[in-house]
């Protein structure tokens, strides 16, 4: 591929494109279904690699010191600042050219008198700086067991209650719906075999922070359980627990660098099937879908 | 006479920074666990903090215009890094950080590993584009500035660095299902 044309895909991928220049990149990605692919391939792995460190620079500042440094460098010349990526999703972070151009003494007061203001300014910024070094401090680390929790509940609520069509792919055979899910999600999906007491019914694509999830509904009797798969960075195994979240019950734990919750109205018996899921072998893994190179 | 803050002071940008900082430091050869990554970020950060406050003025006007501080402040964390990474390298008697050096040799194994492991695999020229485009959020003129390279290495680097992933993480179609780890790493 030639230079031009790799960095203009580049540029697609990380939502650095003009939009005219997006325009005419998906122009030639419609000729070019190779050019396609690789696109949704990487743009796929931006995705799973945010999902990946999500929740590492997490911790939350005091808001009372961050408060205080927005008052000491001023919040009107923040509304000018550019600079932005060109995509939406950027539009939020704004440089902080502003800010330096609010600390920067005028030309007024430097004539004026130059070095009273000036001194006070830098006095000002060492505080602030100092403060700021000791701001950053261990606090709190996001516990992200919960989100996967309130994701697997939320799916189950959006798509395993009656009248709703709960799953995309409808099968009961694990292996094809990791063979779907892999598809879909462009990343390799694992799935642990199904427990005897309960009966596979499908697969779906569920919302999860950064980046999609696998979402697959269960039957237990007549009522419907659903496992939430997730890629995490936890590649050993981490014994099921329950967890309340958003007014239901989860049960989480860790396998095959996956996180995984299942949830449903169970109660104690969905421990007791999410400790034989995570006991289960898992199935083959699938291949991934061809990449475009 | 511009003044220029070297540090951001929004907390989007502080989080970014922490986020980019810990992906970046833990590399499961010199920084082996999310405590230690944090740590050493924390630090690398109070050590940038407080060459801030002694640089203070910079005598070039269109500084400002031209690097925002955003830039400046991952530059700066960046550069910090790097001198930490030669310095523990030469104390291990090893070269430091270049393109053949495989951070996480003998445990990268292809299709075997997470996407994290797979980005900490990588070595740091490669790794610090990556993050720096993808966590960060930067473009790609803003990565060059910040990393001191220029944007057709950063592309090369790029282009690199999403091939040896996409390597890394590919799933072998014929392997067996791969037992347990018994050790648990951080479970996030």
């Amino acid at each position: 591929m030639e230079a031009s044309r790799l960095a203009d895909l580049h540029a697609y991928v990380d939502d650095c494109l003009e939009p005219d220049e997006r325009l005419a990149f998906e122009q030639q990605m419609a000729q070019d279904p190779a050019l396609a692919r690789r696109a949704a391939f990487w743009r796929g792995q931006n995705s799973a690699i945010r999902t990946a460190f999500d929740g590492e620079g997490a911790r939350a500042f005091p808001i009372s010191i961050v408060r205080h440094q927005n008052e000491a460098f001023g919040r009107s010349a923040r509304s000018g600042a550019t600079g932005a990526k060109p995509s939406g999703e950027q539009s939020s972070r704004a440089p902080l050219t502003a800010v330096a151009e609010t600390g920067r003494p005028s030309a007024k007061i430097l004539a004026r008198d130059a070095f009273r203001p000036w001194l006070q300014w830098r006095l000002g910024r060492a505080v602030v700086f100092v403060g700021l070094a000791f701001v950053w401090a261990p606090a709190a680390a996001v516990v992200p067991g919960k989100r996967l929790g309130e994701a697997g509940v939320a799916a189950f609520q959006a798509f395993a209650r009656p009248g709703v069509e709960p799953v995309e792919f409808a099968t009961g055979d694990t292996a094809e719906a990791q063979a779907w899910l892999t598809t879909r999600l462009g990343r390799p999906v694992y799935l642990p075999a199904t427990p005897a007491a309960i009966k596979l019914i499908g697969a779906r694509i569920a919302p999860y922070p950064g980046a999609p999830a696998a979402f697959l509904v269960y039957r237990s009797q007549d009522r419907a359980i659903g496992l939430l798969v997730q890629s995490l960075d936890a590649p050993a195994t981490m014994a099921p627990q329950l967890l309340a979240a958003d007014g239901g019950t989860a049960a989480i734990w860790t396998w095959r660098g996956q996180g995984l919750a299942l949830a449903g109205d169970l109660d104690a018996a969905l421990l007791k099937i999410a400790a034989e899921f995570a006991d289960s072998p898992a199935e083959p893994a699938q291949p991934m879908p061809e990449r475009g190179w | 006479m511009t003044v220029v803050p070297p540090l951001s002071d929004r907390p989007g940008d502080l989080n970014d920074l922490r986020q980019f900082g810990v992906a970046l430091t833990r590399d499961d050869r010199l920084v082996l666990d999310q405590a230690s990554a944090a740590a050493l970020v924390d630090r690398l950060f109070r050590q940038a903090a407080l060459e801030a406050v002694g640089e203070g003025v910079r005598d070039d006007p269109d500084r400002a215009t031209r690097d925002d501080a955003r830039v400046r402040a991952f530059g700066q964390f960046v550069r910090l890094h790097r001198r930490h990474v030669r310095r523990l390298a030469l104390d291990d008697g090893e070269f430091g950080w270049d393109e053949n050096t495989e951070n996480a040799r003998g445990k990268a194994r292809a299709g075997e590993i997470g996407m994290a492991a797979a980005v900490r695999a990588l070595p740091l020229e490669l790794r610090e584009p990556l993050l720096i485009v993808i966590l960060a959020g930067f473009t790609h003129r803003e990565a060059a500035s910040a990393l001191d390279i220029s944007l057709a290495t950063l592309i090369t680097r790029l282009t690199k660095a999403r091939e040896r992933v996409a390597v890394l993480t590919r799933p072998h179609a014929a392997a067996a299902p791969r037992a347990a780890v018994p050790h648990l790493r951080v479970v996030k």
